[in-house]
């Protein structure tokens, strides 16, 4: 393990069998992550994020047909079994979903919650458990922890949720936290609390992060690099600066046009991505961004571009013109 | 000075708190809207934005009478919609459509699109018989960027994109003055929604429409608002301009609310301080009777828990704030 990425992802591809046919929901998504880093994917609905978080933990329902690799310290993910992916995604992978009702046990008191946690992957007895979980409450900020363990999930509210998952995904000092839309179905005064949090204890137990988000807001001030997803693929990825200042592909262009922003006087008007994402039964060939996109020519249609360096540009990008993209951009996405 | 479209003056709504299934009994009142006063002028538009349950909804509902209020008075175009009658109330509702945020939940499945958009203008009759709603369904479609050929098939085949353009095109097709946007975009991907934004601003500018335009997206509010109010547990705490509000807003809640807005520019992200807001919203059960934002507030002092604060000029152009401490600060 010396020396390689923390987690590498391999041309990993996932299908759906269902009855409008073959849902292609990833078709060959490559990224490193290293220890101690903060990654950020983002894409539009449906581009395939969680599909990726659930295909390298193990998640992913029994109709979803699975290729590739995703290797933890050097060991593939994909080819281990039910039972050893379990301690995998409490040891080594903490997780962090959207809506934590569906993760919490509402019958269950949220100290004991994150006992039982402990206690099914470390060697920790009750006392040492239960110390834990209080001392876990207290560093994700629940007030008096004492008194809150005793309580159910469903006297918290969605942030307060949000913090004991954070607690849980903790529970065991992983490698890894994967957090996916955290912050969705919360206040934006409460998603910037969640996100400050993430990033503080993530560092403080030296675990690296992916979060997914569609938010190209939170991501700015969270991650240290960023993977761009299109219809399943990685269609770019760089350092935070280099897709924000120097976006190569033209869906990242058209993304970052498409927002608006809160300090930003009035620009005239939004220069949006036209038309629709593609239905991922029926994905268009060569490139599926071509029917979208504004560069687009008829090789576009005929070839999948790969994602590679090109010359003039700091990061790979998935498009037969990128260097033109670049140069044509004129420094306009981002002032 | 002209009337304005809409006037709104120390509305309130009260909805009981029950317990009990079969012997419901009240054991509270949520003060869900308390006390707040707007105008609305022609060709306008006003974001109102809040954290959840503020009353954003609920001041909605009020103004179209789709619940009644509590108190306070709704003027459209002059008339006071709360002492018109039930038939008159029918006729007004012709001007003023409500576009919700969840175009599923808002459009009967049964129902083609066609269908859909010709209702309004029907039921209002202002198109005869079927080939003439037909044709007024096709400009409506078009109108709002859709092809007049999708008027035979049903809202499931659409995106929600699209199905936000059909709760759209419906509710123009009784030609509108006010629209109430309800978070008509907050579910939809940022490239979906540059598009029904600049659909939104094309039918403001052809057809002089009127929006109160309902959103927790800052940002959203900040690129298409003239002027914003904010919400804090059932009351305006903050009204300007929309450059002064998000330049140099007053009130500490308004402060705490844009400082923790991201924004997506990696140096300035780095650069950025969130002001701190401790601890939740209190319940509209039994609010605070002083200040309302007081328990969170970075600048508290005891006068706050003791003196609920007015909604003072603080500013230029009628900006107000609700604060006894109200001073600029600059965030952005
Ligand atoms: N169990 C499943 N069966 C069939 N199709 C699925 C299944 N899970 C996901 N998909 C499809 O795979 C594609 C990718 O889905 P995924 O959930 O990864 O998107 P996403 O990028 O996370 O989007 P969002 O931002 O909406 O969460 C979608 O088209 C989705 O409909
Ligand atoms: N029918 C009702 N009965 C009792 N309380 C209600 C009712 N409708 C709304 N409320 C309460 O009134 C308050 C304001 O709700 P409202 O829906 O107006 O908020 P909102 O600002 O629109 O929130 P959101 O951003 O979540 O849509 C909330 O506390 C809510 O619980
Ligand atoms: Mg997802
Ligand atoms: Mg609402």
């Amino acid at each position: 393990m010396a020396g390689g990425p923390l987690l590498e992802v391999r041309d990993l591809a996932a299908g759906f069998d269902s009855r409008h046919g073959l849902v292609k929901a990833l078709n060959g998504v490559s990224f490193v992550l290293e220890p101690g880093e903060r990654l950020g994917i983002v894409g539009e609905s449906g581009s395939g994020k969680s599909v990726t978080a659930h295909a390298i933990t193990g998640l992913l329902p029994s109709n979803a047909r699975v290729t590739g690799e995703a290797r933890l310290d050097g060991v593939d993910l994909l080819q281990m079994s039910k039972r050893k992916m379990r301690h995998v995604r409490g040891e080594r992978i903490g997780m962090v979903f959207q809506n934590p009702l569906h993760c919490l046990n509402p019958s269950m008191k949220i100290g004991a919650q994150i006992e039982e946690v402990i206690l099914a992957h470390t060697d920790a007895d009750k006392r040492e458990a239960s110390r834990r979980s209080l001392e876990l409450l207290d560093q994700v900020g629940i007030p008096s922890p004492d008194r809150s363990a005793q309580e159910y999930p469903h006297l918290f509210s969605g942030g307060m949720r949000q913090r004991v998952m954070i607690a849980i995904a903790l529970a065991c000092k992983p490698q890894i936290v994967i957090a996916d839309e955290p912050t969705t179905a919360l206040d934006v005064t409460i998603q910037a609390q969640i996100i400050d949090l993430l990033a503080e204890t993530c560092k403080a137990y030296g675990a690296a992060v992916i979060l997914i988000t569609h938010d190209l807001g939170i991501l700015a001030g969270f991650a240290d690099r960023i993977v761009v997803m299109y219809a399943g693929r990685v269609v770019e990825q760089g350092d935070v600066d280099s897709i924000y200042y120097r976006p190569a592909h033209p869906y990242t262009l058209g993304l970052l046009r498409s927002v608006t922003r809160i300090d930003e006087a009035r620009r005239d008007r939004l220069v949006p991505i036209t038309g629709n994402p593609p239905s991922p039964v029926l994905l268009p060939s060569g490139c599926a961004f071509h029917p979208r996109c504004p560069y687009t020519q008829p090789v576009c249609s005929e070839r999948v571009p790969p994602l590679e360096l090109k010359g003039g540009i700091d990061h790979p990008a998935a498009c037969h013109f990128a260097e033109e993209v670049a140069t044509h951009r004129a420094g306009d996405a981002v002032q | 000075m002209s009337t304005p479209l809409l006037e709104v003056r120390h509305l309130k709504k009260i909805f009981p708190v029950t317990r009990g299934a079969i012997l419901r009994r009240t054991v509270g009142q949520a003060h869900a809207v308390d006390d707040v006063s707007f105008t609305l002028d022609r060709g306008e538009t006003l974001g109102l934005v809040g954290e959840s349950g503020c009353g954003k909804s609920t001041v909605a509902r009020c103004v179209l009478r789709l619940i009644e209020p509590s108190a306070g008075k709704v003027l459209f175009r002059g008339e006071d919609l709360l002492s018109c009658s039930r038939s008159r109330m029918r006729d007004l509702r012709r001007y003023m459509q409500i576009v919700f945020q969840d175009p599923y939940g808002s459009l009967n499945p049964r129902m083609t699109v066609g269908q859909l958009v010709a209702e309004p203008a029907l039921f209002h009759g202002l198109v005869k018989g079927r080939r003439e709603a037909g044709q007024r369904v096709g400009e409506m479609l078009e109108r709002v960027g859709l092809s007049a050929s999708y008027a035979r098939r049903y809202p499931h085949e659409f995106s929600g994109g699209q199905r936000q353009r059909i709760g759209i095109a419906r509710a123009l097709a009784s030609e509108p003055d006010l629209l109430i946007l309800d978070e008509p975009i907050s579910a939809l991907d940022v490239s979906i929604q540059a598009q029904i934004l600049n659909l939104l601003e094309d039918l403001q500018s052809d057809l002089g429409l009127t929006y109160l335009f309902i959103a927790h997206d800052l940002s959203l509010v900040r690129h298409l608002s003239h002027r914003v109010m904010v919400m804090y547990l059932g009351r305006v705490v903050e009204t300007a301009d929309r450059d002064a509000l998000f330049e140099s807003p007053m009130h500490p809640y308004t402060q705490a609310l844009l400082s923790a807005v991201p924004v997506a520019d990696p140096r300035k992200e780095r650069l950025r301080k969130r002001i701190p807001l401790p601890g939740t919203v209190p319940s509209c059960v039994d609010p605070p009777v002083a200040c309302r934002f007081a328990s969170r507030c970075f600048k508290v002092q005891k006068v706050c828990t003791e003196q609920d604060p007015p909604l003072e000029p603080v500013g230029e152009n009628d900006h107000r704030a609700a604060c006894l401490f109200a001073e600029p600060a600059r965030l952005l």
